[in-house]
């Protein structure tokens, strides 16, 4: 029997000492997984509103990148260290959810918002510009031919400010 | 652009932005950024195809919507500038439309 309890005791100190240093290879993946997110997020809900951050995202892609580059550390530790299954897998899927982040971010900024219409039919330099009446923010008409006598910088927005 | 409205203003100029939102959203806009230029409401996209801007279903909710661009016209309603960016996340900034400006008569 005393045999038996000292058995199971050193099992259990075994298995506490062995856990404790299982858990900061998970933590580092979960944390990477959670900068790639915000790295991506915050591009679109602030940083994007300044010209120079937002044209080159330099300052949000590497964010991105190094939370992606922790996943990898984190799964990697996890797999060394002999990790169960649980582990694994859970490791592995923080790994693709910050690969599907990067890729999506990486899609929208290098792909998606360069494809544009071509607007052959824009007017060029040296035409005249064409006439137009609509709504200003007060809900009164405007033309472009009341602006006659001054200069006119017409700036064409997507909208959803 | 609105940092540089009082240099604009100077230059006998006028900035007139244009978007498909409507009235209401433009006036919240206007409000929110404190804009003192007007922001047309174009949702039929008479302006924008008028100019060959319309980019079809574009926006989040499949709408079609203008692509981004800057036309800069003279006394006579004459275009003596244009950029159509190949991004629509790069805007043409304020800086080089003061600069076309301040060089027309």
């Amino acid at each position: 029997m005393n045999e038996k309890v000292a058995a199971l005791n050193a099992t259990a100190e075994a298995s506490v000492s062995v856990d404790q240093p299982r858990r900061w290879p998970q933590a580092v993946v979960w944390a990477g997984v959670a900068i790639t997110g915000t790295g991506a997020i915050s591009y679109f809900l602030y940083f994007a509103q300044f010209p120079t951050l937002r044209d080159s995202p330099w300052l949000n892609l590497p964010i991105v990148l190094v939370g992606l580059a922790l996943t990898m550390v984190g799964t990697f530790k996890v797999y060394a260290q002999g990790g169960g299954v649980v582990s694994k897998g859970l490791a592995s899927f923080g790994v693709l959810l910050a690969a599907a982040i990067t890729g999506l971010f990486n899609f929208y900024i290098f792909s998606l918002s360069y494809q544009l219409p071509t607007a052959t039919g824009a007017p060029a330099v040296q035409e005249a510009a064409p006439e137009f009446t609509l709504l200003d923010q007060t809900g009164q008409a405007v033309s472009l031919s009341d602006y006659r006598g001054r200069k006119v910088a017409l700036v064409f927005y997507r909208g959803y400010w | 652009m609105q940092s540089r409205i009082d240099e604009i203003h100077a230059a006998e100029a006028e900035v007139l932005a244009i978007c498909v939102d409507s009235v209401e959203e433009n006036a919240g806009v206007v409000d929110r950024l404190k804009l003192d230029f007007p922001v047309l409401s174009d949702p039929d996209l008479q302006a924008c195809d008028a100019f060959d801007l319309r980019h079809k279903k574009a926006s989040i909710d499949g709408r079609d919507i203008a692509r981004p661009a800057v036309f800069i016209l003279d006394r006579e309603g004459v275009i003596q500038w244009r950029e159509l960016t190949d991004n629509w996340r790069v805007r043409v900034r304020p800086e080089k439309i003061i600069e076309q400006l301040l060089a027309m008569p």
